[in-house]
């Protein structure tokens, strides 16, 4: 009887979630390139929502169209080759797609910000990282440069810059990676983004200033509310930051779930194979269980299911046909794309 | 009394390293004066036991990498002794005494592999042929038997033969690192040193690339030094860690001992950075505040005490011996009770 009330009270949980608007939402997107071994479909079909004050985890193996979705948002994608092939990307309810170049400056950088993992290559050399720092209050709030100099050193302090004083006029080489993704979080956060992207904000960084990153970057959300889009390829990471996940493959989200959830039980054989490597919960002297084979290329991907040629229960339907993402219960949250998730429990 | 050089006992560890330093003179001006020098590895003492794995870990800068080449003379090395022992039967020998020629008879034994395969292997050979070249240069087998001998490695590693006639660029990482580790393997090495071997690939591949080090190390007893910055796959590949701060050994251990039994402020507060694959683990991490000081100048006393939360006096003033904890578990914090005098 507990276990029906447990069940009914997820039920409400998920429903009052559903019902929630979301921020941002991707419905459908598919953005391909064109490339010398034809199209290459990075991201093909993507849906995933992020609600107000929510961090959403996006991981996945390299190349599994991760930073290409998240570029697409921000309209960073290099076109040509790029293009957006299909979809939609709605912010607030509004179709950012369709949306001039112009009125999107406006969207960039402001409502919405991102961060990348290597800053000293998004990091302008030439010029100070005060200059940096105020260049987006300039643009997007009007401020003059004295009072957007005040402003840029508040925010290197709230970015736990030492001497923010001194640093607001120093160059970005002469700072180490930490301090330099430091003064990218105080770039972004400047003009209090609703969303925050973070590309691998820590992968370039020692675990210990990793820490430090993703303390701030949850301490800064905390006060400011904002929601977080944070990509990595790195569950502990996600496991320590984000409410809900989305697991992609080949340019698809293959799953997607709380957090807990998803750590607790993940249903889909690739999600279950990536839980399997991690040496973090192996036992000491077993052999890892890796996931044989490799990612398929965006230019060649399999029929049916992408993931079906590393897949050790894939049936005559999964190459002939895709698997559609579905809720394991009607209206749930955790969503999962595999034509056999009966036998996927037994792997 | 610890000078006395083991001989033919079977348990001799492969290799010994004893007071290992290497220093880089810091240059300035238009005439490249040198107005002092970076202690990159400031005195290291380990061992390393056959068929074993250790591993150096510590933050970036710290000097695991300038270790790992110094030990094989790929750097000059400053001071200190490097005794293998190929043979546990007959003394060992001094890597750093050896000359030119003594040294590259033993270069065989000695590999290493690094994060990127890319860089170590030239883009315009195949990767046939850049496996069989040390086997030619240093005579392994004849130009007839090259081809098989390559064949083998390429399945060793899990490649197909056939992939010897393609160059790196059709590679992805993964098949690129087991192109590296072919190379290494092909002259029956004794030790490969893995620098950030495993870092740069996505963790399924990560996963067979572990397997097949594991996998050649029963079947050939290689000992590994293991150099990585991730710490999940150190405590699952590692017999034994060394934890390194600004060029010294802080604290060493057994694996388990390490792990399961930080003493060391600065191991304690690095292990709780580590980031857990489980939600309901959230947070719990000792704070560590600031960054790794450079090694150009750094801190009097305990290199770690201006981001140890615990430091007193002594610690600004006093570099801090290293303390026996155990059976081969020592760390160097003022702190830090050695086994016996612990009060009860
Ligand atoms: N400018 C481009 N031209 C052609 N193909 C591209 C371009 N940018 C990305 N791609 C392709 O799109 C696919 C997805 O790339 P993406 O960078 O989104 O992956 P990711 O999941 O972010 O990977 P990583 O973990 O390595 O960052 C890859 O196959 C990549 O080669
Ligand atoms: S749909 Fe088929 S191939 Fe794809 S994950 Fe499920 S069982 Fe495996
Ligand atoms: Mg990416």
């Amino acid at each position: 009887m507990s276990e029906a009330n447990k069940a009914q009270g997820e039920e409400t949980r998920d429903q009052i979630e559903g019902a929630r608007e979301p921020l941002l939402e991707l419905r459908d997107l598919a953005t391909w390139f064109r490339t010398d071994e034809g199209i290459a479909k990075a991201v093909d079909g993507v849906s995933y929502k992020i609600h107000p004050g929510e961090t959403l985890g996006l991981v996945g193996e390299s190349g599994s169209g991760k930073s290409v979705s998240a570029l697409s948002i921000m309209r960073l994608v290099p076109s040509p080759p790029g293009f957006v092939e299909r979809g939609g990307i709605f912010f607030k309810g509004e179709s950012l797609l369709s949306i001039p170049d112009e009125d999107f400056r406006s969207i960039r950088g402001n409502e919405i910000a991102m961060i990348f993992q290597e800053p000293m290559t998004a990091l302008n050399p030439v010029y100070t990282v005060g200059d940096q720092v105020m260049e987006a209050v300039i643009l997007h709030r009007g401020l003059d440069r004295a009072a957007a100099r005040e402003h840029a050193i508040q925010m290197l302090t709230k970015v736990g810059i030492p001497s923010p004083e001194t640093r607001v006029d120093t160059y970005p080489h002469e700072m180490s990676g930490g301090m330099r993704q430091r003064v990218m979080i105080a770039i972004a956060m400047s003009c209090d983004p609703a969303l925050l992207i973070a590309d691998e904000p820590t992968t370039a960084l020692d675990v210990t200033i990793q820490a430090q990153i993703l303390d701030l970057i949850l301490e800064l959300q905390q006060q400011a509310g904002m929601s977080v889009l944070l990509i990595t390829h790195d569950l502990a990471v996600v496991a320590e930051t984000a409410q809900h996940v989305a697991v992609m493959y080949a340019g698809k989200v293959v799953e997607y779930a709380s957090v807990e959830d998803l750590f607790a039980q993940p249903r889909h054989p690739y999600s279950i194979g990536l839980f399997r490597s991690l040496p973090d919960l192996a036992k000491q002297g077993k052999r890892l269980t890796a996931i044989p084979g490799m990612v398929p290329s965006a230019t060649r991907f399999p029929s049916g299911c992408r993931f079906r040629p590393r897949c050790s229960i894939a049936t005559d339907l999964c190459a002939s046909s895709e698997p559609p993402l579905v809720s394991l219960e009607a209206g749930g949250v955790h969503t999962v794309a595999c034509h056999h998730l009966e036998e996927a429990r037994g792997l | 009394m610890s000078d006395l050089v083991n001989s033919g006992n079977a348990n001799a560890p492969l290799l010994e390293v004893r007071g290992l330093k290497k220093y880089f003179p810091v240059r300035k001006g238009l005439f490249s004066r040198v107005v002092g020098q970076v202690k990159a590895v400031d005195g290291l003492d380990f061992t390393l036991g056959r068929g074993e794995t250790m591993s150096l870990v510590g933050e970036s800068g710290c000097g695991k990498t300038t270790a790992g080449r110094t030990l094989l003379r790929l750097l000059a090395p400053t001071a200190g002794q490097v005794l293998y022992s190929p043979n546990p039967e007959a003394a060992p020998t001094d890597i750093f005494k050896l000359p030119a020629a003594e040294m590259r008879a033993l270069r065989p034994d000695l590999q290493i592999i690094f994060q990127d395969p890319y860089a170590s292997l030239n883009p315009r050979m195949t990767v046939g042929n850049a496996i069989a070249e040390p086997l030619l240069v240093h005579k392994v087998v004849s130009a007839s038997e090259v081809e098989d001998r390559v064949a083998g490695l390429l399945e060793r590693v899990g490649l197909r033969p056939d992939v010897a006639n393609r160059f790196p660029h059709e590679f992805s990482g993964g098949q690129r690192q087991r192109v590296g580790i072919a190379r290494a393997l092909a002259l029956g090495p004794k030790l490969i040193i893995c620098d950030e071997a495993v870092s740069a690939l996505d963790v399924s591949i990560q996963a067979q690339v572990i397997n097949l080090l594991k996998d050649l190390q029963d079947e050939f007893g290689i000992s590994y030094i293991f150099i990585a910055h991730d710490l999940s796959v150190v405590r699952y590949i590692s017999d034994s860690v060394a934890v390194m701060y600004l060029g010294r050994i802080v604290e060493s251990g057994t694996a388990q001992q390490i792990f399961d039994d930080p003493q060391h402020p600065y191991t304690r507060a690095l292990l709780s950075a580590i980031p857990h694959a489980d939600p309901s683990k959230r947070g719990e991490r000792i704070p560590m505040t600031g960054e790794i000081p450079s090694p150009i100048h750094p801190p009097s006393g305990c290199h770690f005490h201006t981001r140890c939360a615990l430091a007193e006096d002594r610690c600004r003033s006093e570099w801090p011996a290293s303390v026996a904890l155990g059976a081969g578990h020592q760390a160097a914090c003022h702190l830090v009770q050695s086994a016996g005098t612990e009060e009860a």
